[in-house]
Order: structure tokens, then sequence, then C-alpha cells
């Protein structure tokens, strides 16, 4: 028994370094997903002080997070009549669906109605968003597609503490010279934030738009279906076919 | 069985146990006991959980026991939320968060319940302005979950507005009201029976004599940095035990005489007082040199003085003579200022004010002076022991050069903290004033034989009218003190002021009353025996710098002996008051208000922390002088003000009241203490760290750690109501704000701890997630505050000033956008066909109706339509955010 246990100790030994250079990978690449406009500088620093902050319990925490972030697709583009069991069983036939959570929208985004659909597996989340890239993909309603991609650490709100040591924050000294710098960027902060929510309602109207346009266009559309079906069901075309002398099969 | 094994996992234990009950005393009664991670004392409010109810009950633990088939119980006494008496509430108005205690007799007013019903403790704090009812600060206002200053009868279903009774539902009132951080002696003076007080002042006493070891070590510590000194506490090693002992002595004898402004008592405490009165000359000596040492010089100081007295009376005398020695000069400069009359109140404060702002500038200064205390005080003790040191100090400086040393470092010693005085010091001490200071040195001396000719002597029976109105200034101005500090830090840097004038008036009185003391005194023989104890100590000063004449000297010893103990027993009389009369009458309205607010301090602290190491008292006395100092207006002291700022954060961290906030600071002077030398810097330091929660200007600006925010863990016991429902009522109420450029990483956890520490608010917060469209550099949060108030407050102050993140980012906050229910907005894209209508059933029955779309159908088409718009969408996002990225990182 006992050399049993020294082995599988020796073992898991051997394990830990490449455990390590596993985890770390993901992190990275993560991290940089968060803050992809920080400079490189910026980003070493933080990267290297969050490698040495870690906590045994807190990195394990959100290695866990982490990999569950890179096995769930983001889905938008969802009607905001979509529910849990809609969504799972449209994607259940691509592979087991763990876990649907909506991204709620408080404003006025509600176009961006979406969800993170957790899978079993990070291949099969690629996969899945590479099918519905490829090709319109339908959930409970016609002609928009779903739109997906892979979901980013961002997009959960109940993310977990990051390895971080203390929060330092400070009020600024009116007299200090960043001060009308801080000033400016919180005016600018402001201002994009109203940027954003123009666009949005610009992407609204546009989508409103396309959406009278192809009411429109489905019904003519339909209507000429229509037309054609029931010239075909009360005889026209037969009687049409009789007076041209040609057959009806020609149709 | 699994039950019970989930109620077993919860962690519980005993803690304090009490007497036993029952019939058979098979009950058990507890006073405090830890259930699930929780320590629950008697008389804490707590969470009363019970099936089916949203809101749990809030009640106050009044009753502990367990009962003999092992079953827990707790008897609690009901609060009242105002819905749960709505019907009786009528018109009548709550406050928010405003509960009602139970009164009267009947059902509802308690109940037995086991004590596994507990869900959590409740922070219930009473705002009844009753003046027995300790005051909240604003922070634990803030911190309070609810607050109650009323009644409700059960019995007649009313509201009652005070609490007159001394019992409540057979609950005596000081349960009910919040309780004392540590029995503080502030609160003494509010209570009247003097029982009641002498109890505590017993206790005091205890706590401080046990506290003295650890300050022997200090001293032992300290000695290095003082040669001088360490050549005393050297000699005298035992010494600062029995000083310890003789403070807190003195300590209790001052709030005796603060709460009972009565003479008998000191007549009562007349042995006591000697020692005390000795102790305080001790301390007189003391303090000088805590002001050298800062903290720990003091008891070694007064130990000796207090062994002197322990070991021989006549040594006592011999002791007190050296300090009486330092009183004299103490009542030379109050002579002087005497002489000054109407510009001894003034110049007082101005002293002090120089004192306080030479503190800090002085540090090096008051090394010197230090070194020159420290001589004077080993010189004192010398001379009560050995007149070696009487050479020492007659090499050291001159004669009145000595004597000048000697009143600053009286005066240094009144004001404990506040070396700068010697210059005034020195100019009062020319030589003509002297004289004059020597006649009202006489005159005080004859105050002071009158004190202690009260007690012993007829002489001076007119002396005991006086100082009983000064106990009673003295007591006033020590309730006020004691008012002010329970207030909060606001109140504190508040009181400082009023301090002063309280202080400068009392010493204008004081000053009156010696003067007509002096005069009164004067036609007896006494003022010449006085004036020539004066002359004689006068002589000793010289003479013991220049020791020439050992019989000299000896020869005034009698007489000075006999003025010594005099002024022992009055010191004492004085010290029982307060100490700190004794050391300078009119300068001792100060000390005496430190003493007061210090032993008060020393007392809460003893309660709240059980500390009860004599450092940490002088280290009270310290900080107090400290915060004195800072409000007196020595705005040049920045330690000083740090150390109150820090303080003040301190409380507002803890929620804790100021005095928390002092045993916090006592804790640091202690601290910096150790490193007697280094106490200055280290205090600094501590304070700049600190000082982030301060609210000084200064302070305001520097770095805060976020850490949690305290009673996080009283409220996750609650269940939170559900997001979208609080977000809902938020929003309707205005109280909810939206936080821009908040840091990619922040929890939302991490956002309420941020509101708290910089705004000190309660909030519930949460993190927006991103979606494909949300800013890839801008991090939003909603924050729900209380009130619309708070939120309007966040708003203003966040648009004001400019809170840098960790991130480096300003955070911004606007109200909160409108919210829109998810189902009411509309959704474009999906478009029917009245035929294709059966989908709807489809899907709400959850069966899948999702396809690919094929790709010779419309469908397909207008799909790919909406790829394009989709494609577009994304791209225009992307220009945008790379605008503003290039706007942001643009150079200026």
């Amino acid at each position: 028994m006992n050399d049993y246990f020294d082995a599988e100790q020796k073992a898991l030994r051997t394990v830990s370094p490449s455990l390590f250079r596993r985890r770390t990978l993901p992190a990275a690449r993560l991290l940089s997903l968060a803050i992809p406009q920080w400079n490189l500088h910026n980003f070493l620093f933080f990267y290297y002080s969050q490698i040495n902050l870690m906590e045994p319990s807190s990195e394990e925490e959100y290695e866990t997070f982490i990999e569950k972030v890179e096995r769930t697709i983001y889905l938008d583009n969802i009607s905001n009549q979509v529910t849990e069991a809609v969504l799972k069983t449209a994607l259940d036939q691509f592979a087991t669906v763990k876990n649907v959570q909506f991204i709620p929208t408080y404003f006025n985004s509600c176009t961006i109605y979406a969800a993170l659909v957790e899978m079993e597996t990070a291949k099969q989340a690629q996969e899945i968003v590479k099918e519905i890239s490829d090709s319109p993909f339908m959930i409970s309603g016609m002609p928009r597609p779903v739109r997906a991609q892979k979901a980013k650490i961002e997009m959960f709100d109940d993310r977990p503490k990051m390895r971080r040591e203390k929060i330092v924050c400070y009020w600024m000294d009116p007299s200090h010279p960043n001060f009308d710098v801080a000033k400016k960027l919180k005016n600018l902060t402001k201002k994009h934030a109203v940027e954003a929510s123009f666009l949005m309602e610009k992407q609204m109207e546009e989508e409103e738009k396309l959406h009278n346009q192809q009411e429109v266009s489905l019904k003519a559309n339909f209507k000429k279906y229509e037309l054609i079906d029931s010239a075909q069901g009360d005889g026209t075309f037969r009687r049409l076919g009789a007076r041209y002398g040609s057959s009806y099969n020609d149709f | 069985m699994e039950k019970v094994d989930e109620d077993a996992n919860l962690e519980f234990k005993w803690l304090i146990k009490k007497g036993r009950g029952g019939k058979n005393k098979e009950v058990q009664f507890y006073g405090s006991f830890i259930y699930d991670g929780v320590e629950y004392v008697l008389y804490d409010c707590v969470y009363m959980y019970k099936e089916g109810l949203r809101e749990p009950y809030i009640g106050k633990l009044t009753k502990i026991w367990e009962n003999a088939d092992k079953s827990k119980k707790v008897k609690v006494h009901w609060f009242f939320r105002p819905e749960e008496i709505s019907k009786w509430l009528g018109d009548t108005k709550t406050l928010e968060n405003e509960i009602l205690f139970a009164s009267g007799e009947g059902v509802g007013l308690t109940n037995i319940s086991p004590l596994e019903a507990i869900a959590g403790k409740c922070n219930v704090v009473c705002v009844s302005k009753d003046s027995r009812n300790p005051q909240p600060s604003d922070e634990e206002l803030k911190a309070a979950d609810f607050i109650f200053y009323r009644t409700f009868d059960v019995e007649s279903c009313t509201i009652l507005d005070n609490m007159d009774e001394e019992k409540i539902g057979g609950i005596e009132i000081k349960h009910i009201f919040n309780r004392r951080e540590d029995e503080s002696i502030s609160t003494l003076p509010e209570t009247n029976t003097t029982s009641t007080y002498k109890k505590e002042e017993n206790h005091n006493t205890i706590t401080l004599t046990t506290s003295s070891e650890p300050k022997q070590l200090l001293l032992t510590k300290t000695l290095p940095n003082t040669n001088n000194l360490k050549d005393d506490d050297a000699q005298d090693k035992n010494i600062p035990i029995l000083a310890a002992e003789t403070t807190s002595v003195a300590l209790l004898e001052k709030t005796n005489p603060k709460i009972d402004e009565k003479a008998d008592k000191d007549a009562m405490e007349a042995n006591k007082r000697k020692k005390s009165s000795t102790t305080g000359s001790d301390k007189l000596h003391e303090q000088p040199s805590k002001k050298m040492k800062l903290d720990d010089k003091n008891p070694p100081k007064e130990k000796q003085v207090e062994v002197v007295e322990v070991d021989r009376d006549s040594v006592g005398l011999k002791d007190v003579m050296p300090s009486k020695k330092s009183k004299v000069d103490n009542n030379v400069r109050t002579g002087g200022k005497n002489s000054d009359i109407g510009k001894t109140d003034t110049s007082v404060v101005k002293t002090d004010k120089d004192n306080l702002k030479s503190s800090k500038e002085k540090d090096e200064t008051k090394v010197s002076k230090v070194s020159k205390e420290r001589k004077k005080t080993p010189m004192e003790s010398d001379k009560l022991d050995d007149r070696p040191l009487k050479k020492m100090k007659s090499k050291l400086v001159a004669n009145e050069k000595q004597k000048q040393v000697e009143v600053e470092g009286e005066k240094i010693e009144k004001l404990t903290d506040l070396p700068s005085k010697k210059s005034k010091v020195e100019d009062k001490s020319a030589p003509n004033e002297k004289q004059k200071h020597v006649d009202v040195v006489g005159e005080k001396i004859e105050k002071l034989t009158d004190l202690p000719s009260k007690k012993s002597k007829d002489e001076v029976k007119s002396p005991r009218n006086e100082k009983p109105k000064q106990v009673e200034v003295e007591g006033e101005k020590i309730e006020k003190l004691t008012d002010l500090p329970s207030k909060k830090s606001k109140v504190e840097d508040k009181s400082a002021p009023n301090e002063k004038q309280k202080q400068v008036e009392v010493e204008g009185e004081k000053i009156e009353k010696l003067k007509s003391k002096v005069e009164d005194k004067s036609a007896p023989n006494e003022k010449q025996k006085h004036v020539d104890v004066v002359g004689e100590k006068i002589e000793k000063l010289t003479d013991l710098p220049s020791k020439k004449s050992k019989d000299e000297v000896k020869s005034p010893r009698n007489e000075k002996q006999k003025q010594v103990e005099v002024v022992g027993e009055k010191i004492e009389k004085s010290t029982g008051l307060p100490s700190k009369k004794s050391k300078d009458e009119v300068k001792s309205a100060r000390n005496v208000n430190n003493l007061g607010t210090s032993g008060t301090q020393e007392e809460k602290a003893n309660g709240n922390n059980n500390n009860n190491n004599k450092g940490k008292i002088s280290d009270e006395l310290e900080g107090r002088r400290l915060k004195k100092t800072k409000a007196e207006g020595s705005f040049k002291i920045p330690d000083n003000k740090k150390n109150s700022s820090i303080i003040n954060s301190n409380g507002s961290n803890g929620k804790n009241l100021l005095v928390a906030s002092e045993g916090k600071s006592k804790s640091i002077v202690v601290g910096t203490n150790n490193n007697i030398n280094k106490e200055n810097q280290s205090e600094s330091n501590e304070n700049k760290k600190k000082l982030s929660m301060s609210q000084s200007p200064k302070d305001m600006y520097k770095e805060f750690v976020v850490g949690p925010k305290p009673n996080a863990d009283e409220s996750g016991w609650f269940e939170r109501l559900p997001w979208e429902q609080s977000l809902k009522s938020a929003y309707d109420q205005g109280s909810a704000i939206l936080l821009h450029n908040v840091d990619p990483d922040y929890t939302s956890g991490e956002v309420e701890d941020l509101v708290w520490h910089a705004f000190t608010e309660n909030c519930e917060a949460k993190i927006l997630p991103h979606s494909v469209i949300s800013s890839p550099h801008c991090y939003q949060a909603l924050v729900l505050l209380k009130t619309k108030e708070a939120a309007q407050r966040v708003l203003a102050k966040l648009d004001e000033d400019c809170l840098m993140l960790s991130n480096g980012r300003p955070l911004v906050g606007t109200p909160c956008p409108p919210i829109i229910p998810r189902k009411t907005c509309k959704f474009f894209g999906h478009l029917s066909i009245d035929r294709i209508k059966i989908n709807q059933r489809e899907m709400e029955e959850a069966v899948s109706t999702s396809h690919f779309s094929q790709p010779n159908t419309i469908e397909y088409d207008m799909a790919m339509e909406w790829f394009l718009m989709q494609s577009k969408s994304k791209k225009w996002w992307e220009m945008i955010y790379k605008e503003k990225i290039r706007v942001c990182t643009a150079p200026p």
C-alpha cells in the first residue's frame, strides 16, 4: 500500500509542472481578451502581477471559471421570446447543453438580447460557432438568424474575483496636474456612453427598416405564391393550358 | 437524522457561563455563545427566523440558557417593525429603518424561543436623546440596520416617545441603550450612583495595575533613548509598576471628584490621595518625560514617585518635594501668567498652541527638551533619592536656566505634548517675573497647602471652597469633554476649541481663585511660610543644580516637606479630581481635561479592548493630547492631525464610536511608543496610510485600499431580493445609478465595497455583463443605493471630484437610464405569415423551432440580408470604439 501511495505521489509531482504551464496559458489569453486596449507594457505588468498574486484557492476557482468560459458560446440576435428550454432544444442537436444563462439587458439594448450557452467541451462550442456562422440558423423565428461567437470573460456577471491583492483607489487632488485630464476622461466616458446609445438607436432603426422592407417583400412573395396556389387550386391553370394548347404539367 | 446532523454541523459553543437556576438548578444560564460562527452576547439584537415570514423578527436577547434536556433557549425581547404595528401607528410617522422597542407587560413583549431560531445578528442603534444613552456616531448610524428611540407599549398599544423608566419590560435601561464601548468614564458622570462609579474605578485601577507590566517593558526599551531617563529608570526598575498603579489611582480619584464633586470622597480618599498626589507630582514629572518618550516615559516617572511613596512616607515626602518643585515651577509659570492676568488665558492658549505647533517641528527640540525634562525629572528623583543627580542638574544648566528649563519642562509636562512653550516659558521666567512668579508660586503653594490643610490642617479653609469649585469646574469640563468625545469625530474636532475655551475659562477662574486665595492666604503667616518655602524651593532649584548646600536644601526640605505634604495632599485631592490639577492648577485645567478624557478613554479602551496596559493608557493620554493639540489649532502638526484623522477613519471603518477609534489610536500609539524616537515618523506613516479614510482635505486625496466593507457578513445571511426586483424599486425611487469606467476585474461585491469606502454608503451593485456591442474598454456597474439622496450625493461627488480606480481611470456616475422590461421591447426580424403562426404553439411547448435555412428559399435570402445587417452592425460598433480609443489615447 505504501508503495502504491508513494508512486502516486511521485506521479503527481511529475505532473504538476506541466499542469501549471497548461493552466497559465489560457489565463493569459483570456486576460488579453479582457483588456484588449491596454498597451503591452501595462498588460505584461498586469499579467505578471496577477500570476504573482495568485492564491491557490482563488486561482483554482478562476481556472474552473475560465474553463467554463472556454466552452461557452455567446448567442445574440435571438428573439426576446426565446426561453431557456427553446435554446436547449435548439442546440441539443449539436451537442449536450450544460447550462443556459441569459445576459440581462436593462436599458435600450433589447435587440441585443443574448444568451450564454455552456456546452460540454470547448471543442463542441467551437464547432457550433462555426456551424451557425456559416449558414443561417433560426431559432423560434424567421428569417433573422442568430449569431454565435465565443464567450468572453466579461460577459459573465458572476465572474469570480480576480487574483488581485488589493484594490487601491484614491480621490484625485484637484491641484494635481492630471486632474484636468481625469475630468476630460470622465466627460469622454459620458460622451461615449451617449454615443453608444445613439448608435444603438440607429441600429434599431436600421433593423426596423430592414424588418419592414422584408415584411413588405415577404408579403408580396406570399401574395404571389398564394395567387399561384389559388390558380392551381381553382383550375385556372388547366383552363389556361387548354386555351394555349399546352399541357398543365409544363407549369 | 439529516437535519440533526445539519444542526450539529453549525458551529456552536457556549462562552460565558452564568449562574444556574430553575427548580433543581438544572438550568444553566449563559452570557454569550458562538453560533454558526457568530458570537452572540447577552443583550445583542438578533434576527429571529420564523418559517413562512419573509422578514425575520428583530429582538434583543435578554436571557440565554440551556435546559436539563440540553435544549438551548433564549428569551427575546421584541422590537416591532412599523408595518407590524401599523394598525396602531395611525398617522405617526416613522423614520426609515425605524423599529420600536416593546415595553409594558403582556403578550408580544418577549418570547422564549429555541436558540437555533436565531438567524443572525442585527445592528440596532438607539438614537434616543436620553442623556443616559451613548450617542451613536454617523458611521454607526450608517452601518445600522435599524434604529429606535421609541417604545411600543404592548398593553395599551401606544407609542411612547421617551424611555424614562429605569427598566423597560424588566430590562435595565442601560442594556437597552447603546452599549458603551467599554463602560467609559465619560458616561460615568451621567450616572448618579456613586457606587457604580467606585466599582468602575476599582475596575479601572485593576486594569491599570495589570497593565503596568507591559509598560515596564516599554520603559526598559525606551530607556536606551534617553540617557538620563535610563539612569533613573535603571535605578528605579520597580518604580514603573507602582507608578502605573498610582496613575490608575489618580485616574480613579479624578473620576471620583468629577463625578461627585464632593469633599467627602476627597477626605475618604485622603490616604489614597496622598499616594495619588505624589503620583500626580510624579505624573507631572512624568509628563515631561512622556513628552520626551511620548508614552512610555510617563509611567516610569510615576512609578518612581509611587515607589518612593510606597516605600517610605518620609521618602515620599522627599519625593514629593521634587514633585513640588515641579509644581512650584508650574505655579511660577502660572504665577507669571497670573501677573499677566488678562493675558494669562490667552497666553496659556497660545502656549498650548505653540506647544502643539512646536510638537511637530520641535521633535528635535522636543528631544532636547525631553532631555532637559529628563534631566529635570531625574533631578527631582535624584533630589528625592540622591542629590548627585542634582549635581547633574547644576552642571547641566545655570540655576536660572535650570529654573527656566524646569519651568519649561513643567509647562511642557503640563502641555505634555507641547515642548514649544519653552520660549514663552523662558520669557516668563525672566528674573523679575520669576520673583512675581515666586510670589504667585507662593500663593499657589498656599493654595496647595490650603488644600492639604483642609485635610490635615485647619489653616486653609478657604482653599477648600475654592477647590471644590475648581473640582466642579473641572468636573464640568470633564463632563463636557466626555460628552464631546462621545460625539462624532467632528465633535471631537469641535470639542477641542470648546475644551480650550473651557479650559481658558477655567484657568481664568482658577487664576482668580488663586489670586483671591493668595490674598486671603497672604493674611496668615502661611503666606510667608509659603513664600519662604518658595524661596527655599527656588533655592533648591538653584541649589540643586549647584548642590551647594545639601543642608540648606534639607532645611527647606523640612519646611518643604510639610508643604510638600500639604501639596501632596492637595495634589492628591486635585488628582482625585483631575490628577492634573495638582500638577498645574491653572494649566491643570487642560491637563485635567486631558486626564479626564484620557481616563475615560482608558476606561473605554479597557472595556473594549481589554487591553489594560499602562502603556496604552499613557498612549491614550498622549493620543488625546495630540487630538487636543490638533483641535487647539496646531495646524502645523500634521502628525497630530493625522492621528486624529486616523482615529476618525478607524472609527468610520469599524463603525465604532470614537472610543473604539481611540482604542485604535492607542494601539497605534503603543506601537509607535516602542520605537520611542521613531514615534513621530512611524505615527506619521501610519497616519498617512490610514488617512485615506479621514475627512481632512489632505487626507482625502490619499490612496485607500478597498477591503471588504464592514458588516458584510451580517447582510450575508439575509436573502436579498431578486436583483430585478430591487433594481426596479430602486429605479422607481431614483436611487439607482450607473457607474462607468469600472475596472474590468471588479466583481459586483467589490463595487459594493468600493462604494462603501469611497462614499460610506451601503449599496447593492451589479457589474453589467458585456454583450457584443458593449464598449470593450468601458465597464459598467449598476449601483442601487438606499435612498435617492444618497444617490444624488454620490453622483455629485463623482462629478465634482475624480475617484481614480486601480486601473487608472476615473469613475464616472450617471443616473440610471430608463429600464425597459424585457418582454415589452420590440424585436425585429421575425416575420410571420398567418399560416406559419402554428409555430407559436410549438414554441410554447418548447418544441424545437430551430433549423438551418436552405439556400433555395426566400427565407434564406432574407437571412442573408440579416447577415449583412449583422456584419454592418459589427463594423460600426467596432468603428465607434476604435474612435473612442483613439480619442482617449490621443495626446491632449
